[in-house]
């Protein structure tokens, strides 16, 4: 079993401790393949982060045995919130470095485009307002906008009937536009 | 209601009726109301909003690659004034394309590179293009300029778009966006590779029923992922069944756009627009329509793909909608007759001109057209069918009025095809599942029930299989490990063979792991509930016969005395005692009043019969008797004796031939006497004694021979087996042509032969065994003129059975070393330096009994080793011991302490 495995089954079984082993490790494998990726890559060739979140899985957990959905929930949800922060922090040193920082570039830089910067940490404010009233929803929006997974599988992950997940994501997307256009 | 539930309402209601429905709502709560309504606005202008994933969104782009596209994204693209030099000659529809950078491509639409048209329709232009962004080909819908000059069939065709964008599903083309800023407004779609449904009808004209399933399975499939969002398609039809290329796989494209063409065409001209032919009569009748109408369309569809023309032709639009709206089709069977009977009921009840009568959902009929197909495909013929009895024989008329409660049974299809009416099984419900697992569950538990108990039967058999196999000797003699064993190993080969036999035959992977863990289990329950379970004992056969009239015999177990048999007196001489026996050591005694008549022990052994004959005379003394010899060769024929080579003959009373000629009877203690004459050029004759059944005899027990030498002499050799050793071998006087008698004598561990009285051979401290006797020489003319033999008591000395190794006087069988005889004190003495070991010549004791009276000076030690080597280990022989001594006590070990 790897240790990915002994986590999601320890958060599975309700160890609140593991919830907080699984983010660091998901990061940083998301990294990594983001960075290999992006070197291996053709120039101009976008990354998906489906793609990301899946090969992640794999490489982390791997597809022996069909796991329980219920650990690929978790793993997608630490997925998705990883993904986040990893855009979140390059769109907070890219803005730092425009601003006259002389911090050294960095690999990763790229994925995220410039004029991109702002509306990311922008949203992402938003997208914390949103999850203080309503974590549900927040999640919802990181399962598909960061992670990318479909309307369908972000349902699976929450647990919630797609229909469900579908006005959700039509409220949710709506009141972070309203709450990112209207300020 | 708040903010959220509010928006979720006035979502649900169409645009003109929201802000009624608001003013309603909020009851003057204005600032509730402008934050709905600035809800409401950021959804229906969502723009890019979110629209990607945060990556895709967010990719950049290395600067050289992109630059020129850069810069060709950036001119202005809206407004078909600044098109005119973009438009290829012939393609008027593409005037508002944009110029492409790249060779291969018609022009730009945004950052889509149109690559080719791929086909036009009543909506609009379908075009082939390549997404410069995220470096995919896709497929982009135009709505033509006609439609989208009119405001409602623009609207309605980006609302349908985006409803149908919110459908994920395999057996439905993905829409990745709507466009709706542009002129035209557009739609990009997954590019599928193949062709439509409507291509392949053309080609082929009807298809296999297998595919008839699939694609109807597929698309109804689709269609329910569709329906879950409350979407309508209103056109199904074959060409907007797309096949993908290689796997045919169905996707269902252009969901909703009929709607918009629909309301253009009616505002327009006043006529119905779209497709008559797959039309429903609700649709045909400008009734409001639901996912019901998409049901009937499907059953077109299924209709088309089975006679190969749609039901409904007539000449003329508003004929055609007539046709749709009142007639029934043409029974299938009447175009063709492969079309089985359950399929064109699946499709009449698809057909049935009210909703309501219809199937209810295209799940229900996705699944019902999967089980179909499933049963097909295993190669069963399944007959499905709708209606009840009477109806079948007028299928045309019952499809004008459908039976609601229409009951669902199988068939077989013999029956079927022999239009037999007789009715199946019937499940009394609507639901053909129910059916389903009510008739064929029950023959399929019969199955898995059999063989399941075949299995299970299969596999005791194997385990028992097993422990015989490990038991020592063949012979099971303990249950240990055997119990548990086999009940755990059984109830593991029951679940494996249930799991087998899981619905498909396959072994899933989780059922394969329990089943796994179920075995491993059997094999680590014997370890944990490791108990000897003491087995019936095995059982060997004992059979007494007597000479001897009026004595009366005890037959005793000599370790279980609860199994003694008396038998009274008789008055005859025969067979007294006949019967099956635990095997272990027996005493047979008869009496004769008070006294002992006779006495014998010997072992009886698993499966083997042991015969024990009660001379005539008092046997006590153990003086052979003249009267007690049986002859073995009755001068006649070969009565009692078995050849294993057919030389042997009988001839003027003298038995001979060339060979091995073998008595059926097994033997231990006897005296066998044989007058014998062997030819001259031959190379001499044996006489086996104690062979072992199943084994070839000159391979096990002796052999009493005579064998010639160099030289012209001959010598009598006395053979052990299984190793073939010479024991002895004396010259002998004997010679070809002449008769000879040879005595064998063999009482328990000494054996004897004489030929013509003089003892050729003379051993004891011999294991012995009971065996079979064989007479001749392969390869060798033997003759015998008599062969008889006489039952002898099992010992050479005074206590049955115990055989002296040392008797104060003698040591036999015994290699002394540095040991000596005091036969003044009749000891047998060590000389007390160092380790000194006497040990047996005979190193094969197995099972013995061993007793011996030995003593030690003060300071020494005794010890009697057994089972042991001759080598030493350290300063022991290797193997057990008994220890005693002035030192330590009395003490034993084993070779690992």
């Amino acid at each position: 079993m790897t240790e990915i495995t002994k986590v999601l089954n320890a958060i599975d079984a309700g160890d609140p401790q593991a919830a907080a082993q699984l983010l660091p490790l998901v990061y940083d494998q998301l990294r990594k393949l983001a960075a290999h990726r992006l070197a291996a890559e053709q120039p101009g060739q976008t990354l998906q982060p489906t793609a990301l979140v899946h090969e992640a899985y794999l490489r982390l957990v791997g597809d022996a045995d069909e796991p329980r959905w219920q650990n690929r929930g978790h793993f997608f949800a630490a997925a998705a919130e990883a993904m986040r922060r990893i855009l979140i922090d390059i769109a907070r040193r890219k803005r730092t470095v425009k601003h006259g920082g002389d911090r050294v570039r960095e690999p990763l830089d790229d994925i995220v485009a410039s004029e991109k910067c702002q509306e990311l940490l922008e949203l992402d404010e938003a997208l914390s307002r949103l999850a203080a009233r309503d974590p549900v929803k927040a999640r919802l929006v990181e399962l598909r906008f960061f992670a990318g997974l479909t309307g369908e599988e972000a349902a699976k992950v929450l647990g919630i009937s797609p229909a469900t997940a579908d006005r959700y994501w039509a409220y949710a997307r709506a009141w972070l536009q309203a709450e990112v256009r209207g300020g | 209601m708040n903010e959220e539930a509010l928006f979720n309402l006035a979502l649900d209601k169409p645009p003109q009726e929201r802000s009624a429905f608001l003013d309603d709502a909020c009851a003057g709560d204005v600032e509730l109301r402008r934050r709905v309504e600035s809800l409401l606005n950021a959804h229906d202008n969502p723009g890019s909003f979110l629209r990607d994933p945060a990556l895709a969104s967010a990719g950049a782009k290395p600067a050289e690659a992109t630059q020129a596209l850069d810069a060709a994204a950036a001119r202005p693209t809206d407004g078909p004034e600044t098109q005119a030099d973009a438009q290829r000659p012939g393609d008027e529809d593409l005037a508002f394309l944009a110029p492409s950078t790249r060779a291969d491509s018609l022009g730009r639409l945004d950052h889509y590179h149109v690559l080719e048209i791929v086909g036009k329709g009543g909506f609009g232009t379908v075009l082939k293009a390549f997404d410069e962004k995220l470096h995919r080909v896709v497929a982009i819908k135009t709505l033509s300029m006609e439609l989208s000059a009119s405001g409602t069939a623009r609207q309605r065709f980006i609302r349908e778009a985006r409803s149908a964008a919110a459908v994920t599903h395999e057996h439905v083309v993905t829409i990745h966006s709507v466009v709706e800023e542009h002129r035209p407004p557009y739609l990009v779609m997954q590019m599928i590779d193949g062709v439509t449904l409507q291509e392949k009808l053309d080609k082929t004209g009807t298809l296999s029923l297998r595919e008839i399933l699939r694609i109807g399975m597929q698309t109804a499939d689709g269609l329910a992922a569709a329906h879950k969002q409350g979407l309508v398609h209103r056109d199904i039809k074959p060409a907007n069944i797309l096949l993908e290329n290689g796997i045919e796989r169905v996707k269902i494209t252009d969901f909703g756009l009929a709607r918009a063409v629909d309301d253009a065409s009616v505002t327009q001209s006043g006529t119905v627009a779209g497709t008559p032919m797959y039309m429903s009569p609700e649709q045909a009748e400008g009734l409001p329509i639901d996912h019901r109408s998409d049901l009937f369309s499907l059953g077109t569809v299924l209709y088309v793909m089975g006679t190969g023309r749609p039901p409904f032709r007539a000449t003329g639009t508003m004929a055609v909608l007539k046709r749709v709206i009142d007639d029934t089709p043409r029974p299938i069977r009447e175009s063709n007759p492969e079309v089985p009977d359950w399929l064109c009921d699946i499709i009449s009840k698809l057909h049935a001109k009210k909703p309501e009568e219809r199937f209810q959902t295209a799940r229900e009929v996705a699944e019902l057209l999967g089980q179909n197909l499933a049963e097909v495909q295993a190669g069963r013929a399944i007959e499905w069918r709708a209606g009840s009895v009477s109806d079948r024989s007028s299928p045309s008329a019952r499809r004008g009025s459908p039976d609601p409660a229409d009951s669902w049974d199988r068939r077989s299809p013999e029956a079927a095809a022999a239009g037999d009416l007789q009715s199946g099984v019937s499940a009394g419900s609507g639901d053909p599942r129910r059916a389903l697992g009510g008739v064929a569950g029950k023959r399929s538990w019969l199955a898995w029930i059999g063989a399941i108990i075949l299995f299970s039967i299969g596999g005791q058999c194997v385990l028992a299989g097993m422990v015989l196999m490990n038991a020592p000797e063949g012979v099971l003699t303990e249950g240990r490990f055997a119990a548990p064993f086999f009940t755990v190993g059984g109830l593991a080969l029951i679940a494996w063979g249930a799991f087998i036999l899981m619905p498909g035959g396959v072994l899933r992977r989780r059922t394969g792991f329990a089943a796994g863990a179920l075995m491993v289990g059997a094999f680590i329950a014997p370890i944990i509930y490791n108990r000897v379970v003491p087995l019936p004992p095995p059982m060997g056969r004992l059979e007494v016969t007597t000479q001897a009239v009026d004595v009366k015999i005890e037959v005793i177990h000599d370790e279980a005395p609860s199994t003694t048999h008396v038998l009274p007196p008789q008055a005859f001489a025969g067979v007294l005692f006949d019967k099956r026996v635990p095997v272990g050591s027996w005493k047979v005694i008869a009496y004769r009043g008070d006294k002992v008549h006779y006495q014998v022990e010997l072992s009886v052994s698993a499966n083997e019969t042991r015969r024990v004959l009660i001379p005539e005379k008092d046997g006590s003394d153990a003086h052979v008797s003249e009267h007690s010899w049986v002859p073995l060769f009755n001068g006649k024929d070969l009565t009692g004796w078995r050849s294993l080579q057919p030389f042997f003959e009988v001839k003027n009373g003298i038995l001979e031939g060339n060979g091995l000629l073998i008595h059926e009877d097994t033997f231990e203690n006897f005296h066998l006497r044989v007058e014998a004459k062997f030819q001259k050029h031959v190379s001499g004759m044996c006489v086996c004694f104690r062979s072992q059944p199943g084994v070839n005899l000159l391979q096990s027990g002796y052999d009493a021979a005579i064998e010639s030498e160099h030289g012209g002499k001959w010598s009598a050799v006395l053979y052990g087996h299984p190793r073939d050793q010479r024991i002895q071998s004396n010259e002998t006087a004997v010679r070809p042509d002449e008769w000879f008698v040879m005595d064998v004598i063999a009482q328990g561990e000494a054996i004897t032969v004489k030929i013509n009285g003089v003892v050729t051979a003379d051993v004891i401290n011999r294991a012995h065994a009971r065996g079979h006797i064989a007479l001749g020489r392969p390869a060798n003319h033997v003759e015998f003129k008599s062969v008889q033999i006489k039952q002898l008591p099992s010992g050479p000395i005074a206590e049955p059975g115990w055989v002296q190794l040392f008797n104060g006087k003698e040591a036999h069988g015994l290699i002394l070393g540095a040991w000596q005889i005091d036969k003044k004190n009749g000891l047998l003495l060590g000389n007390g330096q160092g380790q000194t070991y006497v040990f047996t010549e005979r190193d094969d004791y197995a099972d013995f009994h061993l007793k011996a009276e030995l003593g030690c000076n003060v300071n020494t030690d005794s010890a009697i080793f057994f089972r042991c080597g001759k080598e030493l280990h350290g300063d022991f022989p290797a193997g057990y011991q008994v220890y005693t001594g002035t030192r330590g006590g009395t003490s034993t070990r084993t070779p690992s302490s």
